[in-house]
């Protein structure tokens, strides 16, 4: 019925699209190459590199092992580079191409790895999981010990409506006290090779299994949180890293609290107008999560209608249940614009795929800064809906004088 | 209404024309744009759930989804035993949840690879009462990707002045398959209304929606009556078709299709030239009355309404002609209609006309040597006929366009705004909006008076500090956006027997 969560295909392609130097070839139909191409173009139109075998109906017949081979010897001429990552559909797995073969024709001129991406076979959530285990197992190396506290982050997406902010809000938390070493959806290939130096990996939820291998092979320890909105959520996270480590965050976490406070007392008035309001929160485990945390604990509104992608949603019920509850706002994908638009109220998108908004400006999601940038958000989103705007008993008068 | 440079603006705002210089959509995009035009109507996607989730965003439908699209969300279960049980069951759910007076199930790659019964679960299911009907896939996957250099080369054919048909269409288009579909299982025989049409509301410029209703209200004046507008109707509208004496369309087979179950008439107006300006206007008119067999009262109401659009806009154009001109265009092929239309409708001093057609564009729509002197030739013609004066140049170089626009007051036709460091003003084409009502031709010309009037040089434009690609125009000259164009061309575009 209606989708609540892509494919695998979608799930791989936002594990690994973000390493750097690397070219993603889908060994699918057009339609996958250019369904993701879509999402991706809405958040970051300068960083293309993907490409399409685009099967026909030859391959059909014959197979569409030539076609990958032309397709990865045109990527190393024209890209040149470091990594290639094949990304099979539906269609090049049912009719069995032998990719394991073909990509290992190549592994002497460059690394590729080759994820099966197969709709039919599993959700986003398999395929993440599937592509990041893949990449730590083909590249990661031996452990040496960091000399600076190292940690690796997990569960972030190339595709994420904050992506660059969220990394630099999470790199500017941590100072120059820890670094860190790879983050999913930004990555590069030494950091991916080094992956085993860090001391422990932390997964925003996704990112789990490659966790669970890296613990096996490497006893690297790991730890999965929710994605920390807000001040409470990065406060947990610094809590965390200064456990680990023994490092004494309490002066970051007191200027970090001074200065949202410093943003918050220019719109107090605001705060209290969504005090006890209830929303509805629908999104990726720990997105969803970490949101209505922050919405519940830090603005005090109440999630009436949660939905989490991950548990099977079905969205027929699930929309009929938002339907009849309170809801005031819709937090979640632009694709849940279907719930707000029924009610009427403003969607504040914030879950993967974000479509139909540009964020190009220095405002994450994630911490106190988050914190602050959401709400603004949010009271920009109310302010600006055009339900309930201009006469109180007679609103239609807007549209005709 | 909506408003209508708005309606424009959400159209454009949607990165379609950037994401076509990498990749096309499947067929499937087509087939859930067409059925996100009707009412009352659902798709149901017969594919895994990746299908069913990422088609609501990529059909023509702006930054708004078709939030409405139904998935059978095949699994390997479905791969290896069929996936009829499914979609069956998931006919019979989508009609219980949502009572649609029509479900159209939409195959994808995935159940054409497996050869999917998709006909035999649609007729379980019109067994038990619901009103259903399965898409046929004409090609695996994709449109036809020749589509575009076999109609280059039937434009280059034509002479100028000359405008027949180009009678061919898209094969594998999602979107006309189910157009197809529609007339061949929905639409039943009726008896038929005289001085009724259907439009098949395509290309009619981006200020469209206005330009129907004009043409909608002329039309009422001499008794003729739009029945519907598809597949832009609800399902009585579409089942109610072969009613009408005309069907004005573009995509040919739907229409001959209906020529041939029901006798339906049928004027195609995506022909070059023929309808374009002023004379264009007026010929659709003439050849509507024919076809309907009202040429008199036509030809009255041509007559009244072209006099009174040339009255309305004579003033204007006398300040426009104080105007010299330079059209700059990398669309070779319709050269010679801007510079007629620039030229009579507008009455512009046109200086020059310099044409960019780039490597690039010639091996993409595989324009030798006879095509392109073919092309040639009708600007030749155009010019002869419409504008003597004009110089035509052919990629000049850098000195030379500096040069010609030393002796021109504005740059049109193009939305290259980097041509703004000539000192002129860059006059954006989406103010041309003339389609085939007489009040957008005026509208057009009226617009175009007050551009002129108003629009200054703009060095200091932020889009053109960021340096784009002249060959790959608008993109950025980065190593991977341009690498991803030609692998593109090199899959998909350029590929033979490889």
């Amino acid at each position: 019925m209606k989708c609540s969560n892509p494919c695998k295909i979608f799930g791989a392609y936002q594990a690994l699209g973000g390493i750097e130097d690397s070219v993603v070839i889908f060994h699918s139909v057009v339609g996958c190459h250019f369904a993701n191409m879509s999402f991706h173009l809405t958040r970051d139109m300068e960083d293309l590199r993907q490409t399409c075998t685009v099967i026909n109906d030859r391959d059909i017949i014959l197979n569409g092992e030539n076609s990958l081979r032309l397709a990865i010897e045109n990527v190393i001429s024209l890209y040149r580079p470091r990594l290639i990552i094949v990304i099979t559909g539906c269609v090049t797995e049912i009719i069995k191409d032998d990719v394991d073969r073909i990509v290992e024709e190549f592994r002497k001129r460059v690394d590729v790895i080759y994820i099966d991406g197969a709709g039919f076979k599993s959700d986003f959530e398999k395929g993440y999981e599937d592509a990041l285990v893949k990449l730590v197992k083909t590249f990661s190396i031996k452990k040496e010990k960091s000399k600076k506290p190292l940690i690796n982050i997990f569960g972030m997406l190339y595709d994420d409506y904050k992506r660059k902010q969220d990394i630099l809000a999470l790199n500017e938390v941590l100072g120059d006290k820890v670094d860190i070493g790879f983050i999913s959806a930004s990555a590069n290939l030494e950091s991916i090779k080094r992956i085993a130096y860090a001391d422990v990996n932390i997964a925003f939820g996704r990112g789990i299994e490659a966790c669970r291998f890296l613990k096996d092979k490497y006893n690297q320890s790991y730890l999965q949180m929710d994605y920390p909105y807000g001040i409470e959520g990065i406060k947990g996270f610094l809590g965390v890293i200064a456990d680990t480590f023994n490092i004494d965050y309490s002066e970051t976490i007191k200027n970090l609290e001074e200065n949202s406070k410093e943003a918050f007392n220019k719109i107090y008035s605001y705060l209290n107008s969504l005090y006890g309001l209830p929303v509805c929160v629908v999104g990726s485990y720990s997105r969803a999560r970490g949101m209505k945390r922050f919405l519940e604990m830090e603005l005090g509104m109440e999630v009436v209608s949660f939905g989490i992608r991950e548990k099977s949603l079905n969205m027929e019920e699930f929309i009929a249940n938002v339907s009849s509850s309170d809801t005031a706002l819709v937090f979640g994908s632009s694709f849940d614009g279907d719930i707000a638009d029924r009610l009427k109220v403003p969607l504040i998108p914030f879950d993967y795929p974000v479509y139909d908004r540009v964020s190009i400006s220095n405002t994450p999601y994630i911490g106190e800064k988050g914190a602050v940038n959401l709400t603004e958000d949010i009271l920009n989103s109310i302010m600006m809906g055009v339900k309930n705007r201009g006469a109180f008993y007679n609103e239609e008068d807007m549209y005709i004088w | 209404m909506k408003q209508k440079y708005y309606e424009e603006l959400s159209m454009s705002m949607y990165p379609s024309a950037l994401l076509h210089r990498f990749g096309v959509n499947g067929k499937v995009s087509g087939s859930i744009y067409a059925v996100g035009e009707m009412k009352e109507v659902i798709p149901v996607i017969h594919g895994p759930r990746g299908c069913g989730y990422h088609y609501r965003y990529s059909a023509r439908r702006r930054n708004y989804p078709y939030y409405n699209v139904i998935s059978s969300e095949m699994e390997e279960g479905e791969i290896v035993f069929g996936g009829e049980e499914k979609l069956f069951q998931t006919i019979i759910e989508t009609y219980r949840l949502y009572s649609p007076k029509l479900i159209v199930v939409i195959p994808t790659p995935v159940s054409d690879v497996i050869h999917d019964d998709i006909t035999s679960a649609v007729k379980r299911a019109k067994d038990k009462g619901i009103n259903v009907i399965g898409i046929k896939s004409e090609l695996f996957s994709h449109r036809d990707k020749s589509y575009s250099a076999k109609r280059f080369k039937e434009v280059a054919k034509q002479r100028f002045g000359e405008s027949k048909n180009l009678d061919f269409d898209i094969k594998g288009c999602g979107f006309t398959e189910v157009l197809y579909s529609l007339v061949e299982e929905v639409m039943v025989k009726t008896e038929v209304i005289p001085l009724t049409v259907n439009i098949e509301p395509i290309g009619f410029g981006p200020h469209g929606k206005q330009v129907l209703k004009e043409i909608e209200d002329t039309l009422r004046l001499v008794n003729v009556r739009v029945n519907s507008y598809f597949p832009s109707s609800t399902y009585e509208e579409v089942l109610a078709m072969p009613s009408v004496s005309l069907n004005i369309i573009r995509r040919l087979r739907w229409a001959k299709k209906m020529k041939e179950k029901f006798g339906t008439l049928y004027l195609q107006i995506n022909t070059t030239g023929r309808y374009s300006g002023i004379k264009g206007i007026s010929q659709f008119y003439r050849d509507l009355g024919i076809k309907l067999g009202i040429e008199n009262e036509m030809e009255n109401l041509v007559k009244t309404k072209e006099t009174n659009a040339l009255d309305r806009t004579s003033l204007v154009k006398e300040k426009i002609s104080n105007y010299r001109v330079m059209i700059i265009s990398r669309n070779i092929q319709s050269v010679p209609y801007l510079i007629e239309k620039y030229a009579l409708d507008y009455a512009m001093d046109i200086l020059s006309c310099v044409v960019i057609l780039t490597d690039k564009t010639k091996k993409n729509l595989d324009i030798n040597h006879s095509v392109l002197e073919g092309l040639k030739s009708k600007i030749d013609s155009s010019i002869n006929e419409c504008s003597k004066n004009t110089e035509l140049i052919i990629n000049p170089r850098e000195e030379e366009l500096e040069e010609l626009s030393k002796n021109c007051d504005v740059i049109i036709g193009t939305e290259d705004y980097s041509f703004h460091r000539f000192g002129l003003p860059v006059i954006h084409p989406r103010h041309d909006t003339m389609s085939l009502s007489y009040e957008s031709y005026i509208r057009s010309i009226e617009k175009m008076g007050e551009k002129l009037e108003s629009s200054i040089n703009k060095p200091n434009l932020i889009i053109n500090k960021l340096g784009y690609d002249r060959e790959s125009y608008p993109l950025l000259p980065h190593n991977n956006i341009i690498a991803t164009e030609k692998m593109w061309s090199e899959m998909w575009l350029h590929r033979k027997g490889k």
